[in-house]
């Protein structure tokens, strides 16, 4: 790899790693805001010009909050655990493609950190990874709350894990590739997964809602029960990471749909603007353009749903991910054989 | 193969059967099925076919293993009825493990790949931690199983380990790739023969690997003591000589030494701590394990009709060993423990059953006229064959102990008196069994031929 | 057509996980750099909702959270397999497609099993 590339590639991690904190940053305000829409009343509203700057704000107050780390808790794992959330989180934008080819001045940039063809099992891994922040954190307070928080933050994840990969089988056998960038280039235009895969998209929306302990699936931080969950006994930045962590997430698992079933960067038209004409770079602008306007949708949905849907009950959680998700997902990956293999192709 | 399908598909529907609650079918589904399973076996006679990519090869070796393998566990499903419904709720859950069991067997007797040997082991022996414990408020029984499992999951990972080193040496999981790689004289290659050894050691319970024996055998359930001293066995013993015998013959020269080694410990370790026991079921665990060092013998004398000579020896112990175990486990039952003092009068209450008890043991020491016999015989031949005198002398001496603590039980029966002994009661099931073992144990006493020339 | 990845495709992964890292290092060095610490023993115990709190918190819980990662590991393992299956499914044909369909239909079976068993009926 040469030296041009590899600051090519630094450069791009560096805005890609910049943009996930700010949309995460940001997500907590629209959070706020929006909740705020929902239950009739404004929301933060006092730093700066509708509450803009309030991210920042809470950013500062984070950083500048006493650190405790309980006497009783194993002070490495302590630690350990917020900075795996969040180290997790964000190496989970790696392999996604967040458009076509750029040139610059000469050179042609791949809007994509790196394409490597098992993108898929990545992304599978990392999500995996995400619960062990999590466990670590809920276990090294040795609170009983955090305890019984990470115990089921593990045993939901894992649960939701099976339906997750099972949803994705079906994709691939649509697709044929691990790799995101080919799955991409596949849905050129308005050629989509989504229309392939309904029923596997709902799947998969609906784990990534339990990968990413969101409302209704938020058992474990559920205030009523549980006081914070896992977070319980921990402040400042360290807190500040896992709630961050869990707005990464939400981007990451809302930029893996948009990529998987909405076509990624590909908007309906993108062959016409190139007939009539337009730059290629003007229309890869476009597409990531229309990349972040999916990903943005589904961080609203996430949002939506979180103020809108009642939280499940432990049981009812389980049973939801055993009994009706894995079922679900196997008749998806049959129907999708027999019609691929009685279409012909 | 067939048979195969048949046993697995098997397992799943006596699982299902106890799902529906359906548990007065489980042992008529199970015996039709086992004799279907049977049956099919003996169609692959002279087929010699391979299987998934030369997985498996079903020679007359497998066939004939498989088949032993086969009727045995249908000779102990005979003795079953109304004992685990003693012991849980969950019969249908036995029955299938002891069919995943049995699966797992076929799979050790007609492997072609080291990767199969693997799954075969694996597949019997998980079946078996859980049987081992299926008395779930006994703490002897969970003593069972998690010794065996512990000790068991250990020899897995020295036989993984010296599949890898085989693996590297000759590039192949393949016996018969193995056995023309020429890659003997490496080290990596004999380490590799030296840890599958042991971990294969471990499974047939051959010294100074045995010590899980005894706690395990004496804290599972009889019938499942006589499973692990008959079908795992014998399947372990397949295996090990299929293995030894197709991919590392040719490397003889270098384990033979090893295997007399062993065998000597097994037998003397074997016999003569069997002495000093006084627990009928212990001491069957202990002969279980000189059995083992009887089997070496035929091991060192691979390729000289060795095989022939394993599967006289292990249907011989086999049926002797139901035997014992059906009579340990009804004077057991019915007196309160298997102390060898239980066994006191059992000629006047049950003279079927003390007869019976006489022939087993003394098929299991080797006396004339009884299958047992045979066995010896065949297996000191192919030793002697090979110029092992020195072993067979050993392996002579071990006999004559062997027939000391043998005959403990048989003076118990029929020297010793107890007062206050009421008759055994047998179930039609026992019975029969009981009836088929003492013929066969005859007919293949007096007629070796029948079974002799099979291989 | 399949897109072949060498060990150099994976070192902007490697990067970007160095730079994540440093991020989380540093910001986490700057909050304990920057707050302000005044330990006091009450603060410093466990939160109980208030009050004191009793015995230690890793005490067994209950076995149903074990029987579920017990599956996780059985399933999980099954639905790894058919990754490079479904890849190659159209490769495979309808032969491949039957033959997967047989394996499934065996997880099937278990996973029937396992729920008609009630080892994951929570309320029991």
């Amino acid at each position: 790899m040469d030296i041009a590339l590899l600051i090519e590639k630094v450069i791009l991690i560096s805005v890609v790693l910049g943009i996930s904190l700010v949309t995460a940053m940001y997500t907590t305000l629209a959070e706020r805001k929006i909740a705020g829409f929902l239950q009739d009343r404004y929301g933060p509203n006092r730093a700066g010009p509708f509450g803009i700057l309030q991210p920042l704000a809470d950013g500062v107050k984070l950083f500048t909050k006493e650190e405790i780390i309980p006497r009783e808790a194993n002070r490495f794992l302590f630690v350990l655990g917020p900075s795996l959330a969040m180290l997790m989180a964000c190496v989970g934008t790696a392999v996604i493609p967040w458009g076509e080819e750029l040139e610059i001045g000469g050179r042609t940039v791949s809007l994509q950190i790196a394409d490597v063809n098992i993108g898929i099992l990545y992304i599978f891994g990392v999500v995996a990874l995400g619960v062990y922040g999590i466990m670590i954190g809920g276990w090294a307070s040795n609170n009983k709350y955090s305890l019984l928080s990470a115990i089921r933050a593990a045993s939901q994840n894992i649960s939701y894990e099976i339906s997750l990969g099972l949803s994705l089988i079906a994709l691939l056998m649509v697709t044929g590739t691990l790799s995101l960038g080919e799955i991409v280039e596949q849905q050129r235009g308005f050629n989509w997964n989504i229309w392939y895969q309904p029923l596997g998209f709902i799947l998969f929306l609906t784990c990534s809602f339990a990968e990413t302990n969101r409302n209704p699936f938020d058992l474990v931080e559920c205030e009523t029960e549980l006081v914070g969950g896992y977070h319980t006994e921990y402040s400042s930045m360290k807190l500040g990471f896992f709630l961050f962590a869990e707005y990464i997430n939400i981007f990451v698992a809302s930029a893996v749909m948009s990529t998987l079933y909405f076509g990624g960067y590909n908007f309906p038209g993108m062959d016409a603007l190139a007939q009539a004409g337009v730059s290629q770079n003007w229309i890869t602008l476009i597409g990531v353009g229309a990349m972040f306007v999916k990903v943005l949708l589904f961080i609203f949905f996430f949002i939506w749903v979180r103020w809108t849907v009642p939280r499940f009950r432990y049981d009812q959680l389980m049973k939801l991910g055993w009994n009706i998700m894995i079922p679900l997902a196997i008749a998806n990956i049959v129907i999708t054989g027999v019609v691929i293999w009685l279409t012909g192709n | 193969m067939t048979s195969l399908i048949i046993v697995s598909v098997l397992a799943v529907a006596v699982l299902y059967l106890g799902l529906f609650k359906y548990k007065t079918a489980l042992l008529p589904v199970s015996v039709t099925g086992l004799l279907a399973a049977a049956a099919m076996a003996a169609m692959d006679w002279d087929l010699e076919k391979m299987y998934f990519s030369e997985m498996m090869l079903f020679d007359n070796y497998a066939v004939a293993f498989s088949i032993l393998l086969i009727l045995t566990t249908l000779l102990i499903f005979g003795l079953s009825r109304n004992y685990f419904e003693k012991i849980s709720n969950n019969v249908a859950e036995y029955y299938a493990l002891m069919l995943f069991a049995l699966a797992g067997g076929v799979v050790m007797v007609s492997f072609h790949n080291l990767a199969m040997l693997f799954i075969g082991i694996e597949i019997l022996s998980i079946s078996l931690y859980v049987l081992a414990g299926i008395r779930r408020k006994d703490p002897a029984s969970n003593e069972a199983s998690l010794k065996y499992f512990l000790m068991g999951a250990f020899a897995t990972g020295f036989l993984l380990f010296g599949t890898a080193l085989i693996y590297g040496a000759t590039g192949s999981f393949n016996l018969a790739a193995i056995a023309s790689s020429g890659a003997f004289e490496s080290a990596l290659f004999r380490a590799g023969v030296l840890l599958m050894m042991v971990g294969l050691s471990f499974k047939v319970s051959v010294a100074p690997f045995h010590t899980w024996t005894p706690d395990v055998y004496e804290g599972s359930p009889g019938l499942i003591a006589m499973f692990m001293a008959t079908v795992v066995k014998t399947a372990g013993f397949a295996a090990f000589l299929r293995l030894f015998l197709m991919a590392f013959a040719e490397a003889s020269a270098f384990w033979a030494i090893t295997v007399a080694i062993l065998c000597i410990l097994t037998l003397f370790a074997g016999n003569i701590t069997a002495v000093f026991q006084d627990r009928f079921k212990r001491l069957l665990a202990w002969s279980s394990v000189s059995h083992a060092g009887y089997l070496l013998l035929a091991i060192l004398a691979v390729g000289f009709s060795a095989s022939s000579a394993v599967l006289v020896y292990t249907i011989a112990y086999s049926l002797a060993s139901v035997a014992a175990f059906g009579i340990m486990i009804l004077v057991s039952r019915a007196r309160g423990n298997d102390h060898l003092d239980s066994f006191n009068g059992l000629a006047r209450t049950n003279p079927f059953l003390a007869f019976t008890l006489t022939l087993a043991v003394c098929s299991l020491a080797g006396i004339p006229l009884t299958a047992g016999f045979f066995g010896k015989f065949y297996v000191f031949k192919v030793a002697l064959a090979q110029g092992y005198t020195w072993l067979v002398v050993l392996a002579v001496i071990n006999a004559m102990i062997g027939i000391y603590y043998y005959f403990k039980v048989i003076i118990a029966m029929y020297m010793k008196e107890n007062a206050n002994a009421v008759a055994i009661q047998l179930n039609p099931g026992f019975r029969l069994v009981l009836s088929i073992v003492v013929f066969l144990i005859f007919l293949f006493g007096i007629f070796p031929g029948l079974i002799a020339n099979i291989l | 057509m399949l897109l072949q990845s060498s060990a150099s495709s994976y070192l902007p992964i490697l990067i970007q996980g160095i730079m994540a890292l440093a991020f989380v290092g540093i910001t986490m060095v700057i909050t304990h750099l920057v707050g302000p610490k005044r330990r006091t023993i009450d603060k410093l115990t466990p939160f109980e909702s208030g009050i004191s709190s009793v015995g230690n918190a890793r005490s067994p819980f209950s076995i149903k959270y074990f029987l579920v990662a017990i599956l996780f590991v059985l399933f999980d393992v099954e639905v790894i397999f058919m990754y490079p299956w479904a890849v190659n499914f159209r490769e495979l044909g309808g032969k491949g497609m039957i033959e997967m369909f047989v394996f499934m239909g065996m997880l099937l079976l278990g996973f029937f099993y396992v729920i008609r068993k009630g080892a994951l009926d929570w309320e029991k």
